[in-house]
């Protein structure tokens, strides 16, 4: 007798433990997209003023230099994905729930390092070819520039960025006035061949 | 001589007849029990919290003189006392003038090195302050005065501030911070008053109300400057404001009689 009751209520849980799963009844039409980081260019900043801008100059501040590393992204392919059905209640008692994104991009070439290296003596510790990727820091909150690594491996929900661009701030300038610079942006990638971007400008 | 007595009680029995009998139904002497006001006034600070510091932008608290409605209740549990609960509304309403004065100041302040962005979440506001309090009542036929003593609560917002300096022509920059703990300060308020009026009619009297509130405001603000790219905070100055603060609010009340009783 005390077996049926037991029996009987397993029977009238399942369709409440249903309804709890159905509050996370999503969209069954969930896009799962990819995109490609598909161009980098690399361009003088002048961040004299308030904001840095682009400079086509020759000569900019060496205080106030800094590189711009543009990236474009493609979106290349998406495959559909279906999602959990409740037996015995519909998606209305739905209330909320942390549903995933309708659509998501995520990325396909996956983004190892990136390095500065300045090609010509910069000071009396880094001679030329030497990595000063340490001197320059990411504008918004001085991180590291090998944060951006996150930034490019970045997967998008709902709507992917196309062009994006990060500003990388020279924080500690050269020791010598008015004098050339060149410096190379190294991307790697674990399944591509690396992306090397050259800059050139007169620290003054 | 025994006529001239008669007489003089008489006369006492006549001259005195009314307020014998002013307990009965018609008589609104002392029987009073529970009233609601109206009241609406200007209320003067009579101390001033700022410093003349930049500091002063982030806490509202008016200083300046402003027309307070407010709202009382009071229920007589004695022939002569009575309780009464008060709802006051104070308002900040310089909420925006006062970040654009904010701005303004600091773009003075550090606007010949840097790029300045000022910011506060200084806004307008609305607290209603409750206080409650003993009632002494005086009353003749068609006048009342009533000393009053109340505690209560006056409540304002000291809110934190800050500044994003950009250094001109370089890579550098940093920030001012503003701060002071828990923003909503509530401070213990005396508030002796007195409300003299006149009985229009049994349910209808108007009255002048002086009321004067006492509190201390007590909390210190930290200046702060940090190196967003070192990283390194530096503390600037701490700012106290301890202050006796003294408010006077001089208003004209409508008093509605709810309940009377013969005491």
């Amino acid at each position: 007798m005390k077996r049926k009751y037991i029996v009987l209520l397993i029977i009238l849980t399942l369709p409440l433990l249903d309804v709890f799963y159905a509050c996370c009844n999503c969209d069954d039409n969930i896009e799962e997209k990819f995109y490609t980081n598909s161009g980098f260019s690399l361009k003088n900043i002048d961040n004299s003023g308030e904001e840095p801008i682009e400079s086509a100059s020759e000569n900019i501040n060496k205080k106030a230099y800094g590189i711009r590393l543009q990236v474009n992204r493609q979106s290349l392919s998406f495959l559909k994905k279906d999602t959990y059905q409740p037996l015995f209640s519909q998606g209305a008692y739905a209330m909320s729930c942390d549903c995933p994104p309708e659509i998501t991009y995520d990325h396909t070439d996956k983004v190892e390092s990136i390095k500065i290296i300045t090609l010509n003596d910069f000071n009396a510790d880094k001679s030329a070819n030497s990595d000063i990727t340490e001197y320059f820091k990411i504008r918004k909150g001085y991180k590291d520039v090998i944060d951006l690594v996150k930034s490019l491996n970045y997967d998008f929900a709902y709507r992917l960025e196309e062009t994006e661009y990060f500003d990388l701030l020279l924080m500690t300038p050269p020791s010598e006035n008015n004098v050339q610079h060149q410096f190379k942006l190294i991307i790697t990638f674990e399944n591509k061949p690396n992306v090397e971007l050259l800059t050139t400008v007169n620290l003054i | 001589m025994k006529n001239i007595n008669i007489l003089i009680c008489l006369l006492f029995t006549v001259v005195f007849s009314n307020q014998l009998f002013s307990q009965e139904e018609n008589s609104t002497l002392y029987t009073n029990r529970f009233q609601l006001k109206v009241e609406g006034g200007l209320n003067m600070p009579l101390t001033d919290m700022n410093q003349n510091k930049i500091t002063d932008y982030f806490i509202e608290y008016s200083s300046k003189s402003k027309f307070v409605p407010s709202l009382s209740a009071i229920w007589f549990i004695r022939k002569r006392f009575g309780v009464e609960a008060d709802l006051k509304f104070i308002y900040f309403n310089d909420g925006r003038s006062t970040g654009t004065n904010f701005q303004k100041f600091a773009n003075k302040e550090f606007g010949e090195n840097y790029y300045v962005k000022a910011y506060s979440p200084i806004d307008n506001n609305f607290i209603p302050v409750i206080s409650l309090g003993m009632v002494y009542r005086i009353e003749t036929e068609h006048f009342y005065f009533y000393p009053k003593f109340s505690i209560g609560v006056t409540s304002f917002y000291s809110n934190w501030g800050g500044i994003d300096l950009k250094e001109k022509n370089t890579n550098n920059e940093y920030k001012i911070s503003y701060s002071q703990g828990k923003i909503a300060k509530d401070n213990f308020t005396l508030t002796p008053a007195v409300t003299m009026g006149y009985k229009l009619s049994d349910r209808f009297w108007v009255d002048l109300n002086l009321k004067t509130s006492f509190f201390r405001s007590n909390f210190t603000y930290e200046t702060t400057r940090t190196d967003l790219y070192t990283k390194e905070v530096q503390q600037l100055e701490k700012t106290p404001y301890k202050e006796n603060m003294a408010e006077v609010y001089f208003s004209v009340g409508v008093t509605y009689v709810l309940a009377r009783k013969n005491y």
